[in-house]
């Protein structure tokens, strides 16, 4: 049988919780952060726009003090085995910034696609690109696997030849689940899951 | 392929003929959906998937109060389809059986038990009780029921009840059967062990209120 290639989203997938509003509470944004992330899961605000939004309200936050808030962030740790065990056939896709998720990739161990900053020293200047998860995928192996549960993630899923929406965090956004060709609410089922592709 | 087996759980089409505005497998049986009362046989199996397509996402609530870790597969384009094509969506990338279990059968608790327990291939069958039989020709061998043909005409003992455990390359060759149902493919691979169980299946209203007198010794007193 062939051997599948797998991508996951980040946020809410391979972490047990959002990146960008423990981010936002250092800076006591939690209201603002929540409306922001809700508003983007559900679809109402196209990604690019919403990601700017919400990294306008952070990037007055020194770099390495976000990185020591992303590091702190739980993690799916039946995924995290799992991306560890499968290293050689996995990427992590996510829409979040190079700059604060490098260490948590290096300590993750795995590749990488992200939204690219422009930076001087330990400032955020802003985004140079928004990820594309469709094209970052356009360039992986096949059969590709996609698993996400944000609205962004359906053009990922879209592209795949297995795509899952995963719901063990929150519910999968709506989107998803009209071009996911699978739904899986449990950690522990997912892995097993895919651990048979 | 992985030893053992995998339970697909067929809940995708719309029911139109019962006339409930929401799939059969989410009709109430006396005081659980049906899906609620055939999840309740499946707790020591340990790969379900349930295929879901018209109100998915009140299928899969309703799943989720009663298990987590349930592979949903979606079956898009179920208006157009049936349950073969719903049954091969469950069993991609399953184990080398799969148990197939329409969500508008309700079987008697103590015949699923047996029926999860057992090895190898089978077909499940009835006494004649639906409106549009698949009757099943029969021949004993080593003193077991053995089915050798379908029809849908000539009236036999027994009707196949629709669950099913096959060999699930089985179900991954019929891909030229698209608008076939899932006797049309189980045909090419008779003669196939039998087993007998209880069961009611919901097509009309009719079919409702037998299956609610029928299951009430054993759910209603509960």
């Amino acid at each position: 049988m062939e051997r599948h290639f797998f991508c996951f989203d980040l946020d809410g997938t391979v972490t047990s919780e959002e990146l960008l509003p423990r981010i936002a509470s250092a800076l006591g944004m939690e209201p603002e952060m929540a409306r922001l992330t809700a508003s983007a899961m559900a679809g109402d605000v196209p990604f690019e726009v919403s990601l700017r939004r919400r990294v306008e309200l952070l990037k007055g936050l020194a770099i390495p003090r976000v990185q020591e808030i992303v590091l702190g962030v739980g993690l799916n740790q039946e995924l995290v085995d799992f991306l560890r065990r499968e290293r050689d056939r996995s990427a992590i896709v996510t829409g979040n910034l190079d700059c604060w998720i490098e260490p948590l990739m290096a300590r993750l161990g795995v590749r990488w696609f992200s939204s690219v900053t422009t930076r001087r020293g330990d400032q955020l200047l802003g985004i140079e690109r928004v990820l594309s998860k469709a094209e970052a995928c356009r360039g992986l192996p096949r059969p590709l696997v996609a698993v996400g549960d944000g609205n962004n993630d359906a053009e990922m899923l879209e592209l795949a030849d297995v795509a899952v929406a995963f719901g063990g965090v929150h519910p999968p956004a709506e989107t998803l689940l009209d071009v996911a060709s699978h739904a899986i609410y449990s950690a522990g089922e997912l892995c097993r899951f895919l651990a048979a592709l | 392929m992985r030893p053992g087996k995998t339970v697909v759980m067929n809940c995708a089409g719309k029911g139109t003929r019962l006339g409930f505005g929401h799939p059969k497998c989410l009709i109430d049986v006396h005081g659980e959906p049906l899906i609620g009362r055939q999840l309740a046989c499946l707790g020591a199996v340990d790969e379900v998937r349930v295929v879901v397509g018209f109100q998915a996402q009140r299928v899969i609530d309703t799943v989720l109060r009663y298990r987590r870790d349930v592979v949903f597969v979606f079956n898009h384009d179920f208006a157009r389809t049936n349950a073969l094509a719903s049954l091969r969506l469950g069993a991609r990338f399953g184990r080398e059986l799969t148990l197939s279990l329409d969500g508008d059968l309700l079987v008697h608790p103590e015949d699923l038990a047996r029926a999860l327990a057992s090895d190898g291939e089978w077909l499940g069958l009835g006494e004649v009780l639906t409106d549009e039989p698949v009757y099943v020709h029969t021949a004993d061998r080593a003193g077991r029921p053995w089915v050798t043909a379908f029809s849908r005409t000539e009236r036999t003992r027994f009707e196949w009840t629709g669950l099913t455990q096959v060999a699930s390359e089985r179900l991954a060759a019929a891909g030229d059967l698209p608008a076939g149902h899932v006797y049309h493919c189980l045909e090419r691979h008779l003669p196939l062990p039998s087993i007998v169980v209880r069961s009611r299946e919901v097509d009309t209203l009719a079919d409702y209120q037998a299956l609610l007198d029928w299951s009430q010794p054993f759910y209603a007193a509960a």
